[in-house]
């Protein structure tokens, strides 16, 4: 009995030690704290489209023969253009029924069917996507839900986007405490978000330009950002 | 009786823990002044950020992918020959969708409309020339635009000066402050930065005149940002 009432003490002693240790932190505690952002930018070698094939009929029977007809062609066009079954999946099939009415607003009982395909694709040679588009809507794609540039390993360059974002956080405390007049310790704290590459135009990668006879497109480059938080003690 | 001696040890034992927390806290027993420095950056526009592309509609799928290409590469000839890299230049959509007609009931008719619709986001960093691009990329084919934007490629430097700004402008509200209570301001004892805010002005009386050069009139404008330290200084 006794020994549980201490064991409670020691317990609620180290709950105050943890809150205690928790509490400074923001004005309480002497310090500066900096937060920067750096940014590499690169040209994408991944493009993910979503396409596919939407067919509607009277009779749910033709509606689909009809539509499995097309996604086949669609896939055997993809295949030509030399995409791996891997890199291609269906994310969606659905049929839907849609009731006719007559203008009493009663359903006459006719029914139109929608059928839907659509495939996920993963391209790795994004100076392909113009032919490959132009390839799958000529063998009965019609439905394209866009197309999304990225990089398959983006690991290097959120590495350099990180540096450069400490690079610049660094700096900035060093500026701000001599301007400041106060004299920088040893980084207390350090905490970094990197982000995944995603749509910017204000680089300076390399791009191939899109074959004639297709789909105009253009991959531009992509940007991936790494921010970073840097709190030091001031002495 | 050793039992309660034991019982007390412990509560003493709580109480210096508890007053050596406080302790640990510093700031409690500390005098300190909290200001916020603000600081400026006037920046002119160096580039500019522009949405735009082509959209087309005919019953036939081919058809209407058909037309967007042609007048869609157009687009993309006219930005290319204004000068823009091909590095800044992405598709950001491409999308065939499809609409259903319908009948004066409500009944789809079987009948389809194909909606195909090429998006390009660039980068223009030669912007006198943003009217005659604009103007040349809807002669081509282009019938959406949905973006134009100014921004400056890297204005970190500007913002450094603006950081120094911050820091004088905090230095004096503190200094105002501690003096007005009698106290003298000590060395700073916290510092920390809120990220920079641009601030979009339209007024820019020096750019006003025939930013944009022919074709579609546009004006970079200035673009401003805001950088807030917040400060607190030691009092002695």
């Amino acid at each position: 009995m006794r020994n549980r009432l201490i064991i409670s003490l020691l317990l609620f002693t180290s709950l105050v030690l943890a809150a205690c240790s928790s509490q400074p932190g923001t004005s309480n505690q002497s310090g500066l704290s900096v937060t920067a952002t750096g940014s590499v930018y690169l040209a994408p070698d991944v493009v993910d489209i979503d396409l596919g094939v939407q067919t509607q009929a009277a009779a749910v029977g033709s509606a689909v023969a009809k539509n499995n007809r097309l996604t086949a062609a669609v896939m055997a066009a993809l295949a030509d253009q030399g995409l791996a079954s891997s890199d291609i999946q269906t994310s969606y099939f659905s049929v839907t029924p849609q009731q006719r009415y007559d203008d009493t607003g009663t359903p006459t009982g006719d029914v139109t069917y929608w059928v839907d395909n659509i495939v996920h694709i993963k391209l790795h040679q994004p100076d392909k996507l113009g032919e490959v588009l132009q390839a799958a809507i000529a063998a009965g794609a019609n439905s394209v839900q866009g197309v999304t540039y990225s990089v398959s390993d983006p690991s290097q360059a959120q590495a350099e986007a990180r540096q450069k974002a400490i690079d610049i956080a660094q700096a900035r405390a060093h500026l701000l405490a001599s301007a400041a007049g106060a004299t920088l310790g040893e980084p207390l704290t350090i905490n970094a978000f990197v982000g995944l590459p995603g749509p910017r135009t204000a680089g300076a990668a390399a791009a191939e330009e899109a074959p004639g006879s297709s789909v105009p497109v253009s991959p531009g480059s992509l940007e991936v950002q790494a921010q970073v938080t840097i709190t030091y003690p001031l002495r | 009786m050793a039992r309660n001696f034991k019982g007390a040890a412990i509560v003493l034992a709580l109480a210096v823990t508890l007053s050596a927390c406080s302790a640990a806290g510093g700031g409690a027993g500390q005098r300190t002044v909290s200001v916020t420095g603000t600081g400026t950056a006037r920046l002119t526009p160096d580039i500019v950020v522009i949405t735009l592309g082509v959209q087309t509609e005919d019953e036939q799928v081919a058809k209407a992918v058909q037309d967007n290409n042609a007048r869609a590469s157009g687009v993309i000839e006219a930005v290319k020959a204004a000068g823009v890299a091909p590095a800044d230049i992405q598709t950001s959509d491409f999308s065939v969708s499809s609409q259903s007609k319908f009948d004066p009931l409500g009944n789809p008719t079987g009948e389809v409309s194909y909606f195909v619709s090429n998006t390009l986001t660039f980068t223009l960093r030669d912007i006198p020339k943003l009217g005659d691009l604009l103007q040349a990329a809807l002669e081509s084919g282009a019938n959406t635009v949905q973006n134009v934007s100014y921004s400056v490629a890297d204005p970190s430097e500007a913002l450094d000066k603006a950081r120094l700004e911050a820091i004088q402008d905090a230095h004096d509200q503190a200094s105002q402050l501690a003096n007005a209570t009698g106290a003298q301001l000590g060395p700073v004892f916290n510092l920390n930065e809120y990220s920079p805010v641009p601030v979009q002005q339209y007024a820019a009386p020096s750019f006003g005149k025939g930013g944009g050069g022919g074709g579609v009139p546009t004006s970079p404008g200035t673009l401003e940002y805001q950088v807030q330290l917040y400060i607190v200084y030691s009092l002695r």
